[in-house]
């Protein structure tokens, strides 16, 4: 498995940056062009609940790309308080409604101070 | 920024045209933008989507929120032209209805 990672500041304006990296990572994968968009879209989505969900001192967001067989598996990582406020968490579900519609796989966790947002998608056989 | 807005008036709407990219960087100054016309107008509003190359959901929420205030004035949004991926994230999200989506071959 080849794993890229990246290590970028808390700003919206780096969010294209973020999915310019998804793009390019999917059509070396071989995606098609609907697939490629789709794995954008949700790499920004993604990226913009955890910029949401940061902590105000937080100064990175993590993310992580894996070319996992014919998977294509992407996490981002962000530090939050501990009294992360659920309205603002409820204010996501737009966004959460697009990754889930589009990726294979989706999920949500938080430990140790992180939110860890896991997706996947597959090449179509 | 990758956003351009022209805002073109015609004798029975204003047409407001993104060229580019609406995302959580950009959608801020597409709202001041889209807010300002609304506030102006007492027309219908088009919103050109053919040059419009990628929309996040802070951009939709952009739209929801300019909507609302049309709808408190009787005015309507048509959205003309938009990408087939584009238009995919309206029907996910069920903004296909509440806006008149007008597709184009």
């Amino acid at each position: 498995m080849d794993r890229i990672d990246l290590k970028v500041p808390v700003k919206a304006e780096y969010v294209s940056l973020n999915r310019l990296v998804s793009s390019s990572l999917a059509a070396l994968m071989g995606f098609d062009i609907e697939a490629i968009d789709d794995i954008k879209v949700c790499l920004g989505e993604v990226c913009n609940q955890c910029i949401q969900l940061a902590a105000l001192e937080e100064e990175a967001l993590e993310i992580g790309f894996m070319r996992d067989g014919d998977a294509l598996r992407m996490e981002v990582a962000v530090g939050v308080n501990d009294d992360l406020d659920e309205t603002v968490n409820n204010g996501l579900e737009m966004s959460r409604l697009i990754v889930e519609t589009l990726m294979d796989d989706f999920t949500v966790s938080r430990e140790n101070g992180q939110i860890r947002i896991e997706m996947s998608r597959r090449l179509e056989a | 920024m990758n956003l351009q807005i022209e805002v073109k008036t015609a004798e029975d709407f204003v047409q407001i045209a993104p060229i580019g990219e609406i995302d959580v960087y950009s959608a801020p100054t597409f709202k001041e933008e889209l807010f300002s016309v609304i506030q102006n107008t007492n027309k219908n509003l088009v919103i050109d989507g053919e040059k419009l190359d990628y929309i996040d959901s802070t951009g939709l929420g952009v739209l929801i929120g300019g909507l609302k205030r049309m709808k408190e004035k009787g005015l309507s949004i048509t959205i003309t032209g938009l990408n087939p991926n584009i238009h995919k994230l309206f029907t996910i999200t069920a903004l296909d209805k509440p806006f008149g989506i007008q597709r184009e071959a």
